[in-house]
């Protein structure tokens, strides 16, 4: 796909970046996103600390199941690839494709914190609390950290969507869903740190 | 790669991050390989998994992306100092 190709849909080959504000709006989330970073970054520093204090509870081999955490995985990921052929659909001037596309992300995100309400539930069945020991605390706060960023993307598209229903695509609504986008990848990609380091590293032992 | 930013990439990227996370949970649920070798085999295909998905589905892998890059590397950087001091030297 050539840049003629995009400016023969009507918009610049990058929409997003093709203003002077669009460009600050990515500058900034940037540098939100290493804040973030950081903040994650103490969470597990934190879990990686008491992940083996469990105060005679359960521990994470005996919570954890492999099936569950797959599919909350599989789930993540796939959303992930939506929200890219919707910025995909987005920069080729498609706005009903790049709604729906979105629309799927956010009913994928949807379902992984449905699952991740039935695990937590599950899990405080078994004796395993924000209170309950280290472990679990450690594991609430970094994991449900996770998930409430995942409600906020949930939110944030869902209203991004709502709001612009029927305006087409142009270099000021552009910047806004681009953002989006990425953090939702930010998104995916803290949780393929947690798959690991929280679930199988549990799991192992 | 070719064409770095279409389509095909975006599907590669997808491709390798399932195919990464299944030798993750398959090295796991397998449950006979030792623990000394699964944890840095999993840590190892963890961070390369994170690598692709920055550089193609946060387009880090793209031109002009030098600022995004500086702003991702030093929180990480950060991030592995955090995690390292907590998870050691904390509890000494």
């Amino acid at each position: 796909m050539s840049t003629l190709d995009f400016k023969a849909n009507g918009l610049p080959a990058h929409p997003e970046k093709a203003t002077q504000e669009g460009r600050a709006k990515l500058v900034g989330f940037w540098l939100y996103m290493s804040a973030e970073a950081v903040l994650f970054a103490t969470f597990f520093g934190t879990f990686m600390t008491f992940r083996n204090s469990v105060n005679g509870g359960p521990t994470g081999a005996e919570l954890f199941a492999i099936p569950m955490v797959f599919t909350a995985t599989a789930i993540l990921l796939v959303s992930s690839l939506t929200s890219v052929f919707a910025i995909m659909a987005m920069q080729r001037n498609l706005a009903s494709k790049m709604r729906f596309w979105f629309a799927v992300t956010v009913l994928l995100g949807a379902s992984f914190l449905g699952l991740e309400v039935y695990e937590f539930v599950e899990y405080v069945h078994e004796g395993h609390t924000f209170t309950s020991s280290p472990f679990g605390s450690s594991f609430y706060t970094l994991v449900g950290f996770h998930g409430a960023h995942v409600l906020f993307g949930v939110l944030w598209i869902s209203t991004l969507l709502l709001r612009n229903i029927n305006r087409p695509i142009d270099t000021y609504v552009a910047p806004k869903y681009y953002v989006a986008s990425l953090y939702w990848h930010f998104v995916d990609l803290v949780w393929v740190f947690i798959f690991t380091i929280v679930y199988l590293f549990g799991m192992v032992g | 790669m070719a064409k770095k930013h279409g389509y095909k990439g975006h599907l590669i990227a997808f491709a390798l991050s399932i195919l990464l996370t299944v030798l993750a949970f398959i090295a796991v649920g397998l449950g006979t390989i030792s623990k000394t070798f699964v944890i840095p085999f999993i840590l190892i295909i963890g961070i390369a998994q994170a690598i692709f998905q920055a550089a193609y589905w946060m387009h880090l892998n793209q031109k002009g992306h030098d600022f995004p890059i500086t702003f991702m590397l030093s929180g990480f950087f950060a991030a592995i100092i955090v995690v390292f001091a907590c998870s050691s030297l904390v509890w000494w």
